[in-house]
């Protein structure tokens, strides 16, 4: 007899997000996570005593503002504090910091190219135009091209009028942001390298692409689609760590009654007459349950979790071929001061957003081409945060916690995936060398620092290959396609098993939306059978 | 007074298809090419001393067959191979390897180095077969105009139903955007074989392997393939020539057009350099779109944004060519009979290494190659007991960091001779002659602005609107004014294409 609608493997934010929703809609659901503490990748750990760090995923990028409201996350603690700037140094001692100020903004690109600042404006009013048709292919399942199905056609047909009333001007944009390289689009609207690099630099996060290979502009969009929820851009910290995003959802999802058992990690999901029925937890323990939806990664969650067997040829074919390519990694500094910038000094505005170390094109693109052929980049791009500065819960008094989020680190080493340990360090050191050019004091501020490479991320967060998406974000691995052709609505060919986590559509960020999607498809089909 | 029904500027392969297919219909033809021959990047090319190359490109193998029936090329001396021409991948240390186009041919060759590999060419070849008969008609008619009404769409729809309906839709979606390396490595294993394949997908463009969307580009050549020109370029513009004389059309060469006359809000004939003009009821302009709306258009007959949209056309040129004249025969190593067509590309990653140094202005100092070795074919190429060797060096910037000085000059030609040397013994001894067109000659002999060979990089967005969204259909903003060259949707190599549809549309509104 199952005692639970639903199982959900994998306590990260989207898994949350489906226990939130199921839960709410009077569903009896149990959430199983491997590790000691709730959140996946979106987690808060006090990685040195007294220094709390967002470990993996850390700044809130796309939640979207409808799951915010739905599952009342205010109420349960979620603060999200927006960065409000976003600050470029370069080598020549010159240095960018655009913030929710347009005027102050535009004033600093000027310094760069006065022509540049005044296309500013038109350039973003295009994109938050794109970005309201684009917020219908996020809020909805994917779309299925060539189905005849009735309902099918009609959401096919919406999402056709949708494009018919951007107009010929925006309908070509918008196949070009699909198609485009981040710099490409960019060279159309803007020419100083030293607004297009740091701008750029958003296309490529998370994935195994340099700004000039095509399909990277698309991503350019992310950062308008905060414009229209309402704040300055969509970034932005959660007070407390990002795993206070997991931790509200989870709170949420308790409130409507789901359970959450941390530190039970599952072994296998149970088949019974051909369909899921439950899991063994690595202790053996059997649970039994009507539904099991895995918030793991496709890989893990089809090779791994499952009997192949289960599955036709085909659909494994797909899945092996499914491209989960770690390019990542990250530094977390605990600091004794806060360090300053040679070219501006102080812990003014610009210290407070996103930093990037992204001075020019060529930089970017050089980075890239070390990863290609299996070196982490020598000189990588760096986006760096220092929550502390905002949120003083974070770090002890007077002291600070630095995050740095380090492209390119290629899970696949020339050396192979597994000789990373003996890498960790060099890299470890690169970083810190690449960012203390610009920031002198640095190498003395550190009391401790963590290093994780794409390699540590596989192997303590379970992410495949290290990839921070649960799959690369290229336009074949997405909408439709995402994990698999056929398969994009969080339905599996084994009936019962669903997929709720970043390698379902709309894919990676901490954005709830695969999550909450997936609960309210598998409500939907629920809805006849009571 | 008129002095034409049509003028065509410019006399390459889609200049002489327009101006002829006009001429077939009736239409008073006149044609003006600025070089002394016709025939642009397919003419014939002398170099050194009694030294000649059948064509700037080397690739006839994606010619519309629409064109050569509606032409009656034949009649007019084309002929074409039955199949696509095998190419060799060479080793330096082994026999590389001779790719067949047939399956059945290849399966040996394969096998030598991958037998899994030679049993999936079989696959792969039928994958494109099954494609072809869909794919191939959308690349060869005008393509639908998005902002019209739902009965146009509808009818693209039922155009592309073959495509539409299949069963592996969704498979065949997710290939477009893919890159090559990845497409490719889901089929084989072996290095010299996807890197063969590779290169064409990638060759001329400022892509790598490892670039997304590329491999649309190698599913629109396979599903377009077919036998090569007899003669080469040449051979093609010969036809064409013929055809065109026939017909009647009146060609001028040496003449250069320096504007597009506009009167009463209609393209009216053109602005010779000589400060003559010529009269007709329309023009068509089978030239680079980039130059012709940029350049040659008088301010004010155009909106700004058509301008402007033209102006951000991407035409980074990354092709170079080098013609070798060389005493005796030819041959690569390890092989005992003459190969004419070769792919020296030793692997997926050496191509995109050879890619790597254009994004920087520079050029790869180990170059990929597309040799072609015309005199085996046509021994009459060369002086008596010669040869030649015509090679599109892969990849070097147009727009090289400090200019393409004689220095840099020599060390391109220096790193081609020395990549070619590994695999065909003691060439540099023999060469006698020698021409290198840096990408920047290249720009400048044959008009191409940014250099790039196609009149526009083939990236997905420049694919499906060529090339810009004003201009997508052939037809012009302007009245009269109409664009044929491969800058035109379905754009690239020597098909034909796009000449032809350019005249279509002509004679639908004339």
């Amino acid at each position: 007899m199952s005692q639970y609608d639903a199982i959900i493997i994998g306590g990260g934010h989207n898994g949350l997000t489906c226990a939130a929703y199921l839960a709410r809609a009077g569903r009896k659901v149990l959430v199983l996570e491997r590790r000691h503490v709730l959140g996946g990748a979106a987690v808060s750990e006090e990685v040195f005593p007294g220094f709390t760090f967002s470990v993996c995923s850390y700044v809130v990028s796309l939640l979207r503002p409808h799951i915010i409201r739905e599952l009342d996350l205010a109420r349960h603690g979620l603060q999200i504090i927006p960065l409000e700037s976003s600050f470029v140094p370069y080598p020549d001692g010159r240095s960018l910091n655009r913030s929710a100020d347009p005027q102050e903004t535009r004033r600093e690109i000027a310094g760069f190219s006065a022509r540049d600042a005044e296309r500013l404006d038109e350039f973003r009013v295009a994109l938050t135009r794109m970005s309201h048709f684009v917020k219908n292919v996020i809020d909805n399942p994917a779309a299925a091209p060539g189905s005849l199905r009735p309902a099918e056609l009609w959401q096919q047909l919406r999402l056709g009028k949708a494009l018919k009333e951007l107009g010929p001007d925006l309908q070509h944009l918008h196949m070009q942001l699909l198609t485009m390289s981040a710099v490409d689009f960019l060279d159309m609207w803007f020419e100083s390298d030293q607004l297009k690099a740091p701008m750029a630099v958003s296309g490529i996060i998370g994935t195994y692409l340099g700004v000039r290979s095509p399909g990277t502009a698309y991503v350019l969009l992310h950062h308008y689609m905060g414009e229209i929820d309402g704040a300055f851009r969509s970034w932005g910290f959660a007070r407390g760590g990002t795993g206070q995003v997991s931790n509200a959802i989870a709170g949420a999802a308790r409130r409507y009654g789901a359970e959450i058992r941390t530190e039970a990690p599952v072994a296998e999901v149970l088949v019974r007459d051909g369909q899921a029925a439950g899991v063994v937890l690595a202790s053996g323990e059997e649970i039994l349950a009507r539904n099991v939806v895995s918030n793991l990664d496709p890989h893990q969650t089809f090779l791994k979790m499952v009997d192949p067997r289960h599955f036709d040829g085909d659909f494994l074919g797909q899945i092996r071929r499914y491209k989960l390519r770690g390019s990542s990694g990250k530094v977390n500094l605990a600091l004794d001061r806060l360090p300053e910038f040679a070219c501006r000094p102080g812990d003014g505005p610009h210290m407070r957003g996103d930093i990037a170390i992204a001075p020019s094109i060529d930089y970017l693109e050089k980075a890239y081409d070390e990863a290609k052929y299996g070196q982490y980049s020598s000189r990588p791009y760096l986006n760096v945060v220092i929550p502390s500065l905002v949120d003083p819960s974070v770090a002890p008094p007077g002291k600070h916690v630095m995050s740095i989020f380090v492209q390119y680190a290629p899970y696949q080493h020339a050396d192979g995936p597994a000789a990373w340990p003996e890498h960790r360090e060099a890299f470890g050191d690169t970083v810190i060398d690449t960012l203390g050019e610009y920031m002198p004091t640095l190498k003395d501020d550190i009391l401790h620092r963590q290093v994780l490479t794409p390699w540590d991320l596989e192997q303590q967060f379970g992410l495949t290959e290290g990839n921070i998406f649960h799959g690369e974000l290229s336009l074949e691995q997405l909408a439709f396609l995402r994990p698999a052709a056929g398969w994009a609505r969080y339905r599996t060919p084994l009936r019962r098993l669903w997929l709720c986590g970043s390698g379902a559509h709309p894919g990676g960020g901490i954005m709830g939306a695969p999550g909450e999607l997936c609960a309210k498809t598998m409500l939907k089909g629920s809805q006849g059978r009571g | 007074m008129r002095d034409a029904d049509t003028i065509v500027i410019g006399g390459g392969h889609s200049g002489l298809t327009a101006a002829a297919r006009l001429a077939q219909a009736g239409q008073r033809v006149l044609l003006f090419e600025c070089r002394p021959d016709v025939g642009g990047r397919a003419a014939t090319l002398s170099f050194g001393d009694g030294f000649r190359v059948p064509g700037l490109l080397h690739d006839t193998q994606h010619l519309f067959d629409g064109a050569v029936r509606q032409l009656r090329l034949d009649r007019a001396g084309l002929h074409r191979d039955e199949a696509p021409a095998a190419w060799l991948n060479p080793q330096t240390t082994g026999p590389g390897l001779l790719l067949h186009h047939e399956a059945g041919q290849a399966h040996a060759e394969i096998a030598a180095h991958s037998a899994r590999d030679a049993d999936r060419y079989a696959d792969y070849r039928q994958h494109f077969d099954r494609l072809r008969p869909e794919v191939a008609p959308l690349l060869r008619r005008v393509p639908p105009d998005p902002s019209a009404g739902v009965l146009e769409l509808l009818r693209a729809g039922w155009g592309a139903r073959g495509l539409l309906l299949r069963r592996d839709l969704l498979d065949i979606l997710r290939t477009l955007p893919m890159c090559v390396a990845d497409w490719l490595n889901e089929w084989f294993e072996g290095d010299l074989l996807k890197a063969g394949l590779a290169l064409p997908a990638v060759a001329g463009e400022f892509t790598g392997p490892w670039s997304p969307g590329t491999n649309a580009l190698l599913v629109v050549q396979n599903c377009t393939v077919a036998g090569a020109v007899r003669g080469g370029p040449a051979g093609l513009i010969k036809a064409l020539l013929a055809t065109c004389r026939e017909y009647g059309v009146t060609i001028r060469t040496g003449t250069e057009v320096t504007a597009v006359v506009v009167e009463g809000g209609a393209a009216r004939g053109v602005q010779l350099a000589d400060g003559s003009r010529c009269n007709a009821e329309r023009v068509v302009a089978a030239i680079s779109p980039k130059d012709l709306l940029t350049r040659l258009v008088p301010a004010g007959a155009f909106r700004p944004q058509v301008v402007e949209r033209a102006r951000q056309i991407r035409t980074r040129g990354t092709t170079a060519k080098l013609h070798l004249g060389v005493r005796g025969e030819v041959r690569f190593a390890h092989r005992d009979a003459a190969v004419s067509r070769a792919r020296i590309a030793p692997s997926i990653d050496a191509i995109e290494r050879a890619f790597d140094p254009v994004k920087y202005r520079r050029f790869a100092d180990r170059p990929v190659l597309d040799v072609w070795i015309p005199t085996v074919e046509e021994p009459g190429l060369a002086p008596a007991g010669h040869s030649v060797v015509s090679v599109l060096v892969h990849y070097a910037s147009a727009d090289l960091a400090g200019g393409w000085t004689a220095a840099q000059r020599q060390g391109l030609a220096t790193v081609v001779r020395d990549t070619l040397g590994r695999y065909i013994p003691d060439l540099a001894s023999r060469i006698v002659s020698e021409q290198l067109l840096t990408p920047a000659d290249l720009a400048a002999e044959f008009r191409l602005p940014g250099g790039h060979l196609g009149h526009g990089e083939l990236g997905l967005d420049q694919m499906l609107v060529r090339p810009t969204l004003d201009c997508a259909r052939y037809a012009t903003p302007l009245a009269g004014l109409t664009l044929a060259s491969s800058g035109c949707f379905p754009g690239g190599g020597l098909t034909c294409a796009s000449g032809l549809l350019a005249a279509e549309r002509v004679l639908e509104t004339a």
